[in-house]
């Protein structure tokens, strides 16, 4: 069912992954710029490689349904999931799971065909295998974190009638916590130390830093193991918020 | 003076209109207030990826720090007022027709394109946007090492005004696919992709890019021509070239949405 409801909206699909890929080509517009010039940081095919993995990493990992959730918290539909038999997260696996098998159509095939024609334009590290048996599990693991964090704004939406606006500033600080506009590897050491504190470094960054070998195998593991364990932080959180939400719930309107 | 008259009419519901949008936005007052916030912290975004680029290198593509600012600058204030008067209405556009409510637009005694792109008024991006833009431009001037004369002025302002009109018939164009294919949510994502470029200085752009964004898709004359003005760098011949794509794009979008309009059927009879 889901599969011919996003079948239906073809070309907002499209849109959608362009629109998500705009900020990745801009940055890598710039940085490739900076890496032409200036040799101690980040080499051109690095930089390149590590935006065009920035793109596919992110329509792999991104999630909206907490957009979804927090409105119709707020105006009661949820109540329509609320008395179906099984527990409506459900709803948002199925549907985000859909979603970006359909967004990966035309990216994915392009990746292979470029990763394989010009070999040399990249990175000489991703055709490293141990580092892809790293990086597809870690890859998994931000899938996950990103939906299961976007889950606890959607639930936000319980308490405050603001919760669409802090999404937004969700969305636009992820931006540089995630590795979106600077890779992490060129950030000023204390702003790098502080954000990798936060959740959303292991959503983006840390799967390209594991294939791109930025990460020993040692590092690479614990990073692995940060991500697990801010997964099951994060899951905690959203059950607690999810049961607490409901207590005090009253459906406007009915 | 049939125009003057109409002009004046004009005139006169837009004000009603805004004065209605602002009355509406301060009773949402905590979201006004978030509104600015976060257009505060999309600035703090990018001025922090400037300052880093700028701690690796000198210039990028032959731009100094003050001047790569000016251009977020300028891409602040002159985002700030197309999302202030008309972006959010004419993307609103294809939910409205998709509703049926677009029957009431019709059946009002103002022009449908106007009351469609200057329905509400959005102050906290005035504020927010074109109010931070502003401060950054000021900022981005004090650290230049020349000063820009009253010629440079005046020309950018100029271009700023042509690439206004050049957005807004960018904006009216993919709008009017709305009347064609029904169905159009993905004129917000489209939205994104216009003004994402627009941030960052051209001249980055591998040459193929760069070419269409200026002429296929003339996205180089919102921001970076009038920022090369500003900044000196401007080319005599950009100036009249500026002036033929505001009118040409002006004309054909006025020429998709008539011929749109005239394809609409009503959602719900």
């Amino acid at each position: 069912m889901e599969w011919g409801r996003v079948l239906e909206y073809r070309i907002d699909v499209i849109a959608w992954s362009l629109a998500a890929a705009s900020i990745p080509l801009v940055s890598l517009a710039l940085w490739y710029n900076v890496s032409l010039q200036n040799p101690t940081g980040l080499s051109p095919q690095e930089t390149l490689t590590y935006f065009l993995l920035v793109i596919f990493i992110k329509i792999i990992t991104d999630a909206w349904n907490g957009f979804f959730t927090a409105w119709e918290i707020l105006n009661g539909d949820i109540v329509k999931y609320l008395i179906r038999p099984f527990p409506m997260i459900w709803n948002d696996i199925i549907n985000n799971t859909v979603e970006k098998c359909i967004k990966l159509l035309i990216p994915l095939p392009l990746f292979i065909f470029f990763l394989f024609s010009f070999p040399h334009t990249f990175s000489p590290q991703i055709f490293i295998p141990s580092h892809w048996l790293l990086f597809i599990p870690s890859l998994l693991l931000a899938l996950i974190l990103s939906f299961t964090l976007e889950t606890c704004f959607g639930f936000l939406a319980f308490w405050l009638e603001e919760a669409q606006q802090i999404r937004s500033f969700k969305n636009i600080f992820e931006l540089v916590a995630s590795g979106v506009l600077i890779p992490f590897i060129l950030m000023p050491p204390t702003v790098r130390t502080a954000l990798s504190f936060l959740p959303f470094r292991y959503i983006v960054s840390v799967p390209a830093e594991i294939l791109l070998g930025q990460a020993s195998f040692n590092q690479s593991i614990q990073l692995l193991l940060y991500q697990t364990v801010w997964i099951f932080l994060i899951i905690m959180l959203a059950y607690t918020l999810w049961q607490k939400g409901l207590q005090r719930y009253a459906v406007p309107g009915q | 003076m049939p125009f003057l008259a109409n002009s004046r009419y004009l005139w006169r519901v837009w004000r009603a209109n805004t004065r209605a949008s602002l009355i509406r936005e301060m009773e949402f007052r905590s979201n006004f207030f978030l509104g600015i916030l976060r257009q505060g912290l999309w600035l703090a975004a990018f001025i922090f990826m400037i300052e880093t680029i700028f701690s690796h290198t000198q210039s990028i593509a032959g731009w100094q720090k003050p001047e790569a600012l000016i251009i977020l600058a300028l891409s602040r204030i002159v985002e700030g007022i197309m999302d202030t008067f008309f972006t959010h209405n004419i993307a609103d556009l294809p939910s409205i027709v998709q509703k049926g409510s677009f029957d009431f637009y019709l059946t009002k005694p103002s022009p449908v394109l106007f009351y469609t792109s200057f329905k509400q008024f959005y102050l906290h991006s005035t504020i927010g946007q074109i109010g931070g833009g502003l401060a950054t431009f000021l900022y981005a001037l004090s650290q230049l090492n020349y000063q820009p004369n009253l010629n440079a002025w005046l020309i950018m302002i100029l271009l700023v005004m042509t690439g206004l009109i050049i957005f807004y018939s960018l904006l009216i164009l993919l709008a009017s696919l709305v009347f064609y294919i029904e169905r159009l949510e993905a004129l917000w994502s489209f939205l994104q992709l216009i003004t994402e470029p627009l941030t960052v200085p051209f001249d980055v752009f591998p040459t193929t890019p760069r070419l269409a964004l200026t002429y296929a898709l003339p996205l180089a004359f919102i921001v970076f021509v009038p920022a090369q003005a500003i900044t000196g760098r401007l080319q005599l011949w950009q100036l009249p070239t500026a002036i033929a794509l505001a009118a040409i794009f002006l004309i054909l979008a006025n020429l998709a949405w008539r011929a749109g309009l005239r394809r609409y059927s009503s959602a719900s009879s």
